[in-house]
Parts: structure tokens; sequence; C-alpha cells
């Protein structure tokens, strides 16, 4: 494209998860949001139309709201909820934000705030200064359920020891800082590990979504601080792979049942310096030919699916405030647009 | 694309960058005494990185600089490579025993990008090197310094796709009055670890 052009623009429509991101191949300098259902309607919504150009603040909006009944439009102001640009591979930052507890101890690993901030489901968060809780401290977790203003829930954690068995923690997280980020989306990445069974076929759990594939080889990293180091250095086949809402696991073509049960450091042994059980990407393997759960029966393949690929992306991500969970399966128009000449005020 | 020559060679470095970062072995530095962790990085754990190297049957990268008889020199070991952002220099300077590379008996054989080395390591440092920021247990930021053994990762340009400096003068691209040039970069390449033991992410604080 040239920079003088309107880039691309498209449509789509809301799913009522009150946020949406949309791929775009450049930085615009000018991006609207148009409710195409709603326009013209007498139905009364926040956002009728929304914008955001260069010299913006993040998350911001300037927008156009529509007054049930009479459709008599006011302009708004949003400071939050609004439009970010995300480049993965340079993402923004995001400032701490305060906890007064991580329920590691009660295996539901709901950590507690205040503030939530701009947090929602599926974002990826790091606890840092978990108090009493170092044995997680640095470790990046995705959020599987948010209160506004009271809570979020690692529930990949809290999955590993429901389903997975990992033994809970001594003692809450007394205070904590959570910080939201935007992953590098080199593929497949390296995964912090939150418990590996001992079994004939061993489940491992993540702490977050994972990027591997059935067939795949991974290699493990486990300090014997976490137990199950036999398991160090191991290259293993991933026979099946889950990603759901609250699962993250991959199943193994390893028996650990003879191997020592996998738990996490105390705090204190944490707090004294270990190295974290990761698992990463090895090296690609032959595809199973007898199935598995996620893998249908197939003939002996190789596996392209793991290849190594930069999946970075630009996009604008819509918030709340111009993409109301109300306006469920409303459509939405969205232009991107660069400026020819821009002269500031 | 890129819009600048020195852009597109800097993309070239980071897109190696992320993908080290991105399936490189993790291993917190321990040795150093601010608090945090991973600590800085202290000569205890860069002897650690080398034992698992070379427990790994890593092979070094580059010859042994044997001492001469030239005042204020040091002999270099055998070395692995260590690439790094340009924040750890101060960590550097403070490892016990490290030597800079004007200390080194023979610089012949040296990058302008490097810093210096100690026992089996040798230092090259860029403003690109990878950092995770907030990351420590203290909320500090790493710096991911990547070990690498011979071969240990590679990075291949498919043939045709090595990068091109684009220019076109006014009058392409629905430029009808010829008011606008352009120029730009194109290249492809991919990267990858080619052996997961051989290239070690030595995650350091300090920085």
């Amino acid at each position: 494209m040239l920079p003088y052009q309107i880039i691309e623009g498209g449509s789509f429509t809301g799913d009522g998860s009150g946020m949406a991101n949309i791929q775009i191949s450049t930085k615009p300098d000018l991006f609207i949001l148009t409710n195409r259902s709603d326009w013209g309607d007498d139905t009364a919504q926040a956002a009728i139309e929304s914008k955001w150009k260069k010299g913006m603040a993040d998350d911001s909006a300037l927008l156009l709201a529509q007054a049930i009944t009479t459709g008599a439009l006011s302009s708004d102001v949003l400071t939050s909820g609004g439009f970010t640009f995300i480049d993965t591979a340079n993402p923004p930052s995001y400032a701490a934000l305060a906890s007064t507890n991580v329920a590691g101890n009660t295996g539901t690993f709901v950590v507690t705030m205040a503030e939530t901030g701009s947090i929602a489901v599926g974002d990826y968060v790091r606890l840092t200064s978990v108090v009493d809780e170092y044995q997680i401290s640095g470790y990046v977790f995705q959020v599987t359920a948010v209160t506004n203003d009271v809570s979020i829930t690692l529930g990949y954690m809290a999955s590993a020891v429901s389903a997975g068995g990992l033994a809970t923690f001594a003692a809450a997280g007394d205070s904590a800082d959570v910080i939201k980020f935007i992953p590098n989306k080199m593929y497949p990445r390296w995964s912090y590990i939150a418990m590996i069974t001992k079994a004939s076929q061993a489940v491992v759990y993540f702490t977050a979504k994972n990027d591997y594939t059935p067939g795949e080889i991974v290699s493990f990293r486990v300090p014997s601080e976490f137990g199950m180091d036999e398991i160090n250095n191991k290259a293993v086949r991933v026979l099946s792979v889950t990603n759901s809402a609250t699962v993250s696991s991959i199943t193994l073509d390893l028996d650990t049942s003879g191997y020592t049960t996998f738990a996490f450091p105390t705090s204190a042994i944490a707090a004294a310096g270990v190295s974290p059980a990761v698992v990463l990407p090895s090296s690609s393997g032959v595809v199973p030919d007898n199935g598995s759960a996620t893998n249908a029966q197939q003939p002996p393949g190789t596996n392209l699916r793991d290849a190594f690929d930069n999946r970075n992306q630009y996009y604008m991500h819509c918030g709340p405030g111009v993409i109301p969970s109300t306006a469920l399966e409303s459509t939405y128009d969205w232009v991107s647009i660069k400026f020819d000449k821009y002269t500031s005020a | 694309m890129v819009t600048k020559v020195t852009e597109w060679r800097e993309t070239q470095d980071s897109l190696v960058r992320d993908s080290l970062e991105s399936s490189a072995s993790v291993v917190n530095c321990v040795g150093g005494s601010n608090g945090d962790l991973p600590t800085e990085m202290a000569l205890s754990d860069t002897d650690d990185i080398v034992t698992i190297l070379q427990n790994n049957s890593g092979e070094y990268i580059t010859n042994m600089i044997p001492g001469e008889l030239k005042i204020g020199t040091s002999p270099i070991g055998d070395a692995y490579g260590c690439m790094l952002t340009t924040r750890m220099i101060p960590v550097l300077n403070n490892l016990q025993g490290f030597v800079r590379k004007f200390q080194y008996p023979n610089v012949s054989e040296t990058l302008s990008t490097e810093w210096g080395g100690v026992n089996n390591i040798r230092f090259f440092v860029s403003e690109q090197g990878s950092v995770t920021p907030n990351a420590s247990l203290a909320g500090n930021d790493i710096a991911n310094c990547f070990v690498s053994a011979k071969e240990g990762y590679k990075v291949v340009w498919q043939a045709g796709g090595k990068a091109r400096f684009i220019y076109l003068p006014p009058g392409y691209n629905n430029d009808p009055c010829m008011l606008r040039h352009t120029a730009g970069c194109s290249f492809y390449q991919g990267s990858c670890i080619t052996n997961d033991l051989w290239v070690q992410n030595l995650r350091s604080t300090g920085i």
C-alpha cells in the first residue's frame, strides 16, 4: 500500500465479549469503527461510531453515542476502553497492578485485586514479588476469568491442581504485582510447566495455552528443586494436545510412573535461587499413526504444524468502550487510513 | 517491508533474537548477590553454563587465544559465544576474572561487537539484545543472554530471498502526477535452534 491510501477495511460481528482484535497490515493514522446494525435505529448505543487518530493515547477514543428513541447523537471522549494499536513484536507495556492475595494455597489461584485495569479473559499476566509464593514469582499465566476490580483467575494453573494433582502451596501469596503483557508470537514457544503427572503416558500441564502439536518432539528442563528431574533434558513425542478454556496440557509418549513426584519448590527455596521448569519445542516428529483425542487416525506423516514460524502481527485492539458487550451480534464496519499529509494544530 | 536499510539489518537481527528467545533453554543466574531471581550474572553462573554445554557435547565456537609476553593481557580459553544486550555491559565488567577485549593477547580474530570474555565464554553485545521487561521475581528487567555452542542455531535464506533495497521513482503506484517516490527493503529468512541442548538462555538481572 502507499501512505496516502485508505489502507484497508472490513466488517465483523460483535461476540458479546466487549472487545475485538482486528488484524491490520500497518499502523494507521486514523481508525474508524461504525456500528452498522444500530445506525439510525432507535436503540440506545453507547458507541455508534468511534475513532482513533495519530497522537491520541493508547486505549483512548473519540466516540458518538446514540440516545434511545430520538436517535440523537452525543459526543464523548474515552481515556480507557478505546483503541490500542498492538505490534506483537514490540508491544506496549502496562503498569503493574497490586494484588492482596494469591490463592495458591487453596489451589484456585484466584488473584484478589482492587483494580483489575484492562485485564480481560485470555490476557497474559506475569506475577512478581509474590510474598510467600515466590515459587511462581516471575511466572507467566493466562487469565481465565475476571471479576471487575475484584479478582482474576489463573485457571490453567488451577487445573494443574484439580486435574493434574499438583500439591497446593503452603501459604497464600500475601501481596504481589500483576503485570499484563502481550507475548511475542514467534512459534512455537517454550512454556512454564505447572505439573507433570506420574503415568504410563504422562500429562504435562501449563500455566497458559501451549503451542505444541501431536507428533512434535518437546524437550524438558526440570531442575531438581521441582522433584521430577528424571525427565530433565529428555526429548519426548507429544501424543495429544488440550487447549481448552481452562486446561492447557499435552500427553506424552513417556512413562513417568516410576519418577519422583513433580512439585514446586517452597517459597523460601525459590527465593534462594532456582531456574523454572519449562518445556521447549525440540524438533519435528512424525505424526503418530494411531491417532489421538485431537488427531484422527492417519498414515504416519511429517508434522508441518510444528514448524518454526514468525506469527507476529499488527492489530487494533478495540476495547469495551467502543464495542460494548451489550451490543451482542451488532455488525461493525471498520476502516484504517494513512494520511498523505498531516499538519498538526 | 522495512523502510530504511538500517532498519532492515536490525530487523534481521531482531528476528533471530526473537527466535532464540522463543525456544532456547532457560537458566536463571543464581550466583549473584542482588537478592533478585535471577540474580545478576556471576562467574559461577557462566561456569555452570559451560558445564551444561560440555555435558551436552556442545563444541566450542572459537579457539583459545594463548598468552603472550604483552603487559596487561590475559589468555582466553576455547569459548562458546554469548549474545546479549548492551545493558549488560556493567554486569560483565564486574564479573570476577572478566577479560576485556583490549586485554586479549591477540585481537586479530575478534568482532567489533565483542566486549570480552571469561573462562570459556566470549560475549558479544548489541543494543538489539533480548530483554524481558519486569519479569524477575522482584519485577525487574531480565537480560536474556544466549550462550550458544557451535551450530546450535541456524539462519536460512531461501534462494532469491536475500535482502533487496527497492527504490521506485515518482510515477509508480497510482502516482499519475509523479509526485512521490518510495524506498524499502524486503527479504525473507528462516531461523531456528538446531539442537535445543546447545543454546542456553542465561537470564540475568542487574541491568
